[in-house]
């Protein structure tokens, strides 16, 4: 609002002068016309008068005197005007600056990794005239890319500064973090400290596991991006919630799966939202409309930044286009199930069924069947008897990820915090006597699966065991 | 999850016939209590129908065969299926129980 005061000030201040010189020059014309008019009349009619002489030379006086305080106000505001555009000059070369920073801090060498064969990656930044606040960037690590894309609310130096914050944020807080969701809520936290301008930025980010597909995502109301599979649509998305906004925001991370040759295209909404002369949207139907399934990855860029630039017909550009595709060339052969059960004991037959329907598709023998069985249902009953207080109800997730090699299973629920890993080691040799009747279960689990994990987050607990196969 | 209990000169046989569970653990659990009361002879756990077991059903094994050492009795574990035989093994049982 202050800023806005101001202008309103500068204007009238500015409009006053103005017509503060118009006065003078009307005054002087008016005084100079007089002298004039005295002239002709006293001179030439009663030129005999005493008093022409003396009038005629003060009212000159006075209009010689208006013009030179009329030229001094005017070489004042030359000078002034001079100093507004040298001003001017400075800022859009400091603009230019910022831009020139903000874009040497995304990727821009293509491809990025031209010794991988499962990865085929373009990316593009059309920069508005003025600098935006738009962003990509990804990198790999432990055999999983790393992405993000997002667009910064506002404009100029607040919005490009926000921009690198942001970069610097996505790469500090996934170096040593896999889940999208925590990464996203930790960026969140920083961004909606001290956020006093509201300065917002709307981000997808996403992990995609190189290996096996799995592409696991988080959403900071962001655009839907778009998927490339046997067909072309938008991704499943939920909004959440822009970064910077609420601080302590439960994020929920989503999964898909990439398989071979399918792509994912993330963009911003200075593609959508370009307009033409007639101030038209070039709009979701046009963008999808110029995608193919299962081409490299700088066509399709190319053809959707073309297909803008067809549609604007020259129209001004007002807002950064940015786009991100990233095409999977790997074997991706994952597959995911997922089961929801009531913390009722009596529905351990139906995760029998769950575990039974899997082991059919990947075919495993009947040994390796039961004793997956034998661990889940350990370890779901596990939860189903201790994680929720008497009579009430709560819910177990169950979820398998079935990759190349390997099943991994993630039972989650909201019930107290729980740690089975922390359970002591049966002793498994004592004689009879010694024997505990309890911790065959977690025992077992342990025994059956290749590797446990538990984690505790956003109230839920969160078991993942893994049985390579 | 179905168990018979027969009784022939002192020797009480209880056939398992199904999975033997969670769920089922906790149906049979009187069952098993049962057992405990002849835990002094010889209790035979016939096994041969039995295509399951989780660690709740192993629980109920492990009480028997407690009561059995307390009070001088046997338990014996029949016919077992290689699977049931593996969940055996890694829980130590194989060495707890006279398995034929």
């Amino acid at each position: 609002m202050g800023i806005k005061e101001d202008t309103l000030y500068n204007r009238v201040k500015k409009h006053l002068k103005v017509r503060l010189s118009l006065i003078i020059v009307i005054v002087a014309a008016i005084v100079l016309e007089g002298g004039g008019l005295l002239q002709y009349y006293y001179f030439r009619r009663e030129a005999s008068s005493p008093l022409a002489g003396p009038i005629f030379f003060i009212l000159l006086i006075i209009g010689l005197a208006l013009i030179v305080i009329l030229m001094i106000r005017a070489t004042k505001n030359m000078k002034q005007l001079g100093e507004v555009t040298a001003t001017k000059e400075r800022l859009e070369s400091e603009l230019v600056v910022a831009r020139n920073i903000q874009m040497a801090m995304i990727p821009k060498i293509f491809p990025p990794f031209p010794e991988r064969d499962d990865l085929d990656m373009y990316a593009g930044l059309v920069p508005a005239k003025e600098v935006g606040g738009d962003l990509y960037d990804f990198y790999i690590r432990d055999e999983k890319l790393f992405f993000c894309i997002g667009d910064v609310s506002g404009k100029g130096i607040p919005a490009s500064l926000v921009m690198a914050v942001t970069r610097a944020l996505f790469r500090t807080l996934s170096s040593h973090e896999d889940s999208p969701a925590r990464i996203v809520s930790a960026m969140n936290r920083s961004m909606s400290e001290g956020n006093e301008y509201n300065i917002f930025v709307t981000l997808f980010l996403g992990v995609l596991d190189l290996e096996s597909g799995r592409l696991r995502y988080c959403n900071a109301g962001h655009n839907a991006p778009v998927t490339l599979t046997d067909r072309i649509a938008e991704l499943d998305v939920l909004p959440n919630l822009a970064l910077g906004v609420l601080s302590g925001f439960n994020y929920i991370e989503q999964e898909t799966v990439l398989h071979h040759d399918d792509a994912i295209f993330l963009y911003t909404d200075g593609i959508t939202e370009a307009e033409n002369n007639d101030k038209e949207l070039f709009g979701l139907e046009r963008m999808l409309s110029v995608l193919h399934t299962r081409r490299r990855a700088d066509d399709q860029v190319a053809s959707v930044v073309r297909a803008v630039d067809e549609f604007a017909g020259g129209a001004p550009q007002n807002d950064d286009r940015t786009l991100l595709f990233i095409h999977y060339l790997g074997e991706g052969n994952t597959e995911l199930r997922h089961l929801v059960l009531h913390n009722d004991i009596r529905q351990i037959p139906q995760l029998a069924r769950f575990v039974e329907t899997i082991a059919d598709e990947k075919k495993l023998d009947q040994g390796l069947a039961l004793s997956l069985n034998l661990a889940l249902e350990e370890a779901v009953s596990n939860v189903i008897m201790y994680a929720y207080p008497e009579g009430a109800d709560g819910l177990v997730d169950v979820d398998a990820v079935l990759g190349p090699g390997k099943i991994v299973f993630i039972l989650t629920d909201s019930g107290r915090p729980f740690d089975p890993t922390y359970a002591p080691e049966a002793n498994v040799d004592a004689p009879i006597e010694d024997r505990p009747i309890g911790g065959l279960g977690i025992h077992l689990v342990r025994q059956i699966m290749d590797e446990m994990h538990y984690e505790r987050h956003d109230g839920k607990n969160i078991l993942t065991m893994t049985k390579n196969i | 999850m179905d168990i018979k209990i027969s009784k022939e000169n002192g020797v009480v046989t209880a056939f398992l016939v199904g999975r033997l569970d969670t769920p089922a653990a906790q149906e049979t659990a009187p069952v098993f209590d049962s057992l405990k009361q002849d835990a002094s002879g010889t209790i035979v756990l016939d096994c041969s129908e039995l295509s399951y077991i989780s660690s709740s059903g192993l629980r109920h094994f492990l009480t028997v065969r407690k009561a059995a050492a307390a009070s001088g009795g046997k338990v014996i574990v029949r016919s077992i299926s290689d699977d049931i035989r593996a969940v055996f093994m890694m829980t130590g049982f194989l060495n707890l129980f006279e398995i034929r």
